[in-house]
């Protein structure tokens, strides 16, 4: 699966392309928490605006990473959700448990809260 | 095989509050806009074919309780949750007190909403009737003793007139009861539940309740895959949302409506009916999630996959296979 990463001083903002499936879920999440790993001096914003598509193993990632932030500390924000992942966010309630936001700007501004 | 619901609701019982009840009525005010009907015939015909769904029906109160009829004499109850009070009247009301009848009921586990019924069931009161309790736990018969004594009850368990006997199961190994192959599965919840699989003339009814599903644990899905494979029903604890099960809630023993779906697809079952509905919802919140399933169902389908019929259990469904 190919993932754009950007460095922003101590955020990552990694921007991963096309469907999070069975297929595409492994290469997601080996990044995702590689990218996790450092702690609370680190953050991570996801750029969800080339995901057209979010099986329950891509939001199983998504748990996994967000409880490994829970674990060592590391925030981690959403944003610029597509139509089908929004609906899949409200329909799983995780956008009662993940920090999502509509733009890219507000999203890098919640990571300093 | 023919289902009934006599117990849709999880944890504890309730019933519709008014401010429900008024919400119908608004519905269905609004929907006739001032028509006005010459008989109830008239008034039944617009109820039956033009309110909506939401406006003629409740998801019911009934802690669990689901009877699955083989078309035999005997008769197969899920466990005993307080819809089985209802299915012992409806016994009394087809047999009265003299026509000996045998039920043989299959416990998921024996936490109290889904034993609670069995004090309230009339037909374990008459001699004659035969009452099997099959259940994979080591002494189900303990829960039974504890339920009917004193301070709890105040008729003892050991004075009940029918005969009563404890048939115990193990996962894996087969048993046939009223016609139907009954297969049972170890469960993930607190003291271990147990979900069972009805097969009868080549259909196959799956009755899975109390059972939490760890997305990350892929050994137990394929299990669970295995057991619910071209199932014709799917009976399935959704009472929880996948974030719930998966941060709050998580370890509370239950499953979310994503995971049916997800468990439902996998294994090709054609009819899934979300079951065990948190007391805290109202109809208005259960029929908002059972639309969203549907919603999910089609979003998550592969092109060309038959589609996953979803139902929302009501006390009072039925459904053929
Ligand atoms: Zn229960
Ligand atoms: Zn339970």
């Amino acid at each position: 699966m190919q993932i754009e990463i950007e460095v922003q001083g101590n955020t990552q903002i990694l921007k991963p392309i096309g469907r999070i499936d069975q297929n595409t879920a492994p290469a997601f999440q080996e990044r995702l928490l590689a990218a996790l790993e450092n702690g609370p001096d680190n953050a991570v914003a996801l750029d969800m605006s080339g995901v057209d598509f979010l099986s329950s193993i891509g939001l199983r990632t998504l748990m996994i990473a967000h409880k490994n932030c829970q674990a060592n500390g590391t925030r981690l924000v959403l944003f610029a959700l597509t139509p089908v992942v929004r609906e899949v966010f409200s329909i799983s309630r995780f956008d009662t448990v993940l920090r999502c936001f509509d733009e890219r700007g507000p999203a890098l501004a919640g990571l300093s809260v | 095989m023919r289902v009934k619901i006599w117990g849709c609701r999880g944890s504890l019982p309730v019933a519709m509050s008014t401010t429900r009840v008024r919400d119908k009525l608004q519905m269905a005010l609004k929907t006739a806009n001032g028509r006005s009907f010459a008989t109830d015939a008239d008034r039944e015909k617009f109820i039956t074919e033009e309110l909506p769904w939401a406006a003629t029906h409740t998801f019911g109160g009934n802690t669990s309780c689901v009877q699955i009829d083989t078309g035999g004499p005997e008769y197969i109850i899920c466990d005993m949750g307080s819809g089985l009070r209802e299915f012992g009247a409806s016994m009394m009301l087809a047999h009265g007190p003299a026509k000996p009848q045998i039920y043989n009921f299959f416990m998921s586990h024996l936490h109290w909403d889904h034993i609670m019924g069995f004090p309230f069931f009339p037909p374990a009161y008459i001699p004659g009737n035969k009452v099997r309790i099959h259940s994979c736990h080591p002494d189900p018969r303990a829960a039974f003793l504890r339920q009917q004594s004193a301070p709890c009850f105040p008729v003892n368990f050991e004075t009940l007139g029918a005969t009563i006997e404890f048939v115990p199961m193990r996962p894996d190994d087969p048993v046939t009861v009223a016609g139907a192959t009954v297969r049972a599965l170890l469960q993930n919840h607190e003291g271990d539940s147990y979900g069972y699989r009805f097969k009868k003339d080549g259909k196959s009814v799956v009755y899975s309740t109390d059972s939490e599903h760890k997305p990350e644990d892929d050994a137990t899905r394929e299990r669970f895959i295995d057991f619910f494979r071209n199932a014709g029903l799917v009976i399935f604890d959704a009472q929880y949302s996948l974030a719930e099960t998966v941060s709050l809630k998580e370890d509370w023993g239950h499953s979310s409506n994503i995971s049916a779906v997800e468990l439902c697809h996998h294994s090709r079952t054609e009819h899934l009916l979300l079951y065990h509905h948190e007391p805290a919802f109202d109809d208005n919140m259960l029929y908002r999630i059972w639309q969203e399933t549907i919603r999910y169902e089609e979003l998550m389908r592969d092109g060309g996959a038959p589609v996953l019929h979803v139902s929302s259990a009501y006390d009072g469904l039925e459904i053929v296979l």
